[in-house]
């Protein structure tokens, strides 16, 4: 079971300090980060903190599926910078940078639109680096310490469990579909995948609820993991500096209008060039993909 | 509550609401390798808000959308507020008579695609900027050059979609439902019609979705 669950999640096994902490408290600083990084309003801090993160990512030795998670959210990226620059969705005055065909890029909406894209990389990169050096049963387990119903643990990670075994179910029956003629697109091939799938999922309820019932759950007896989760000093000094910093960094931060230059920064010509092209090409490029891919 | 606990084994419920979780996740899976222009990851979701009530279907969409956190990326959980908000839309829907006939689960799944749209776009807008990372972003540009609004421009861009995939997975989990044992699937109105005309209706329910759904494909690649 154990086994099982961590090789279908982003948990990849290591021996860093990082692994090492108590899940809440990695929980915790997840949640610290998050409170600094949402409000911040300069796009080159952002980037700089997802760049850390991904350092971070090397040094824990989770860096090659740390960029598989990452990969996920570029197109949302591209595409935030896009709508931003050409149509800020902030009040005006705007201040025009350059036309491009029909669009006007102006150059609040270039700073508001990295501001995005910088915010979703950092706080998405640090969501994947805590949830890669955790163990979901370890998690469960310190979840259910501070009172967190047993069912709803329970369901999580059968759920963990379930999901890599109904894919490698879809793919054969998709396989298997397509060699008697399916399309292997679009969207008349939805109901003969998706149907033979769910009759085999109903079949699975009914067996793995006769072998609850066979171990007796629900019983009121004491329940044991397989799974040890310590308390370690460590972990009460890295939650009580964390906490520190996070109170002096949101002070410093707010004396400096969490570094806001969106209405005086100008950005040089050759730079927002570059920017703006790479923001567009970006975006076509990946409109393009989703048209191709539909359409087929 | 009562009522059901009394019929419905627990082992039951604690093994139906991870299958359906374990569907939502694989259903998004199938929907990305067949190119579908939909979502489909809450058909799970409205067959455990039907069958053992809107909450058990809250929990459901929670998990999913944390099972989705630890596979793929934590920044995906604030959409378990849309999976949430669709289980009961969904459930209380089923308690006032909406899944009793086929004009009715239709309506049922154009509410929610309206109510659930609605959630999703403040996430869109204040998280993620209007981008959703996925087709929909094409037509939120073209709104977005005649003159919209960046919300409305995402509320329009992903309100065709989202009805599809709404009506799809109500008529999806209708057949899933109708698959159930008769001790599970006793509070779903539509399942004590004949089995034959309950499939036709998820058929013709799965038919009009996937017209909406092409239609959706050929007024983007315009």
């Amino acid at each position: 079971m154990v086994q099982t669950s961590a090789r279908a999640t982003l948990y990849t096994p290591g021996d860093s300090v990082l692994h090492k902490l108590n899940p809440l408290t990695k929980v915790m600083l997840l949640i610290e980060l998050l409170i600094v990084v949402f409000p911040l309003m300069n796009p080159f801090i952002l980037f700089v903190l997802a760049g850390v993160a991904a350092v971070l990512a090397i040094l824990t030795g989770v860096f090659k599926s740390f960029l598989k998670g990452m990969m996920i959210l570029i197109p949302a990226a591209f595409a935030m910078a896009f709508f931003q620059t050409f149509w800020p969705a902030i009040p005006p005055p705007h201040r025009p940078i350059m036309t491009v065909g029909p669009l006007t890029a102006y150059h609040e909406g270039l700073y508001y639109g990295l501001v995005f894209a910088g915010r979703i990389l950092a706080m998405g990169a640090f969501a994947l680096l805590i949830v890669q050096v955790t163990h979901p049963v370890d998690l469960f387990v310190s979840l259910l310490k501070i009172k967190i119903p047993y069912i709803i643990g329970f369901m999580t990670l059968v759920t963990l469990q379930l999901i890599p075994i109904l894919m490698k179910e879809a793919t054969t029956i998709i396989q298997a579909q397509q060699s008697r003629g399916m399309k292997a697109r679009g969207l008349t091939a939805l109901i003969p995948s998706m149907i033979p799938l769910f009759a085999s999922s109903m079949e699975r309820v009914q067996q793995l609820a006769m072998s609850l019932e066979a171990r007796a759950f629900g019983s009121s007896g004491k329940k044991t993991s397989l799974r040890e989760v310590r308390v370690r000093p460590l972990d009460y000094v890295v939650i009580i500096v964390s906490l520190v910093i996070m109170v002096l960094s949101i002070v410093y931060l707010n004396e400096h209008n969490w570094f806001n230059y969106l209405r005086t920064f100008t950005f040089p010509l050759e730079l927002a060039t570059v920017l703006i092209g790479v923001i567009t090409v970006g975006f076509v490029g990946m409109a393009a993909y989703f048209l191709m891919r539909m359409t087929g | 509550m009562g009522e059901m606990l009394e019929r419905i084994p627990p082992t039951y419920i604690a093994v139906l609401v991870p299958v359906a979780a374990a569907i939502n996740v694989v259903g998004g899976y199938i929907v990305n390798v067949l190119h579908l222009p939909v979502f489909l990851d809450m058909i799970g979701t409205c067959v455990t808000c039907w069958v053992l009530g809107p909450w058990w279907g809250v929990l459901t969409g929670v998990i999913t959308n944390l099972a989705i956190a630890l596979l793929v990326n934590p920044v995906y959980l604030p959409f378990a507020a849309c999976n949430a908000i669709g289980a009961l839309v969904w459930g209380y829907g089923a308690k006032i008579g909406l899944t009793k006939d086929f004009p009715r689960l239709l309506l049922l799944g154009i509410i929610s695609a309206f109510i659930i749209t609605s959630m999703a776009v403040p996430i869109y807008v204040f998280v993620f900027g209007g981008a959703t990372g996925h087709f929909a972003d094409i037509m939120t540009a073209v709104y977005l050059q005649m003159g919209a609004q960046l919300w409305v421009a995402v509320f329009s861009s992903n309100i065709l979609s989202s009805l599809a995939d709404k009506i799809l997975a109500v008529f999806l989990a209708v057949l899933i439902v109708e698959a159930l044992p008769p001790t599970l699937r006793y509070r779903v109105e539509i399942t004590k019609q004949p089995p034959l005309r309950v499939v036709m209706y998820a058929i013709i329910g799965i038919v009009i979705g996937v017209a909406l759904a092409a239609g959706f494909v050929i007024l983007t690649a315009k």
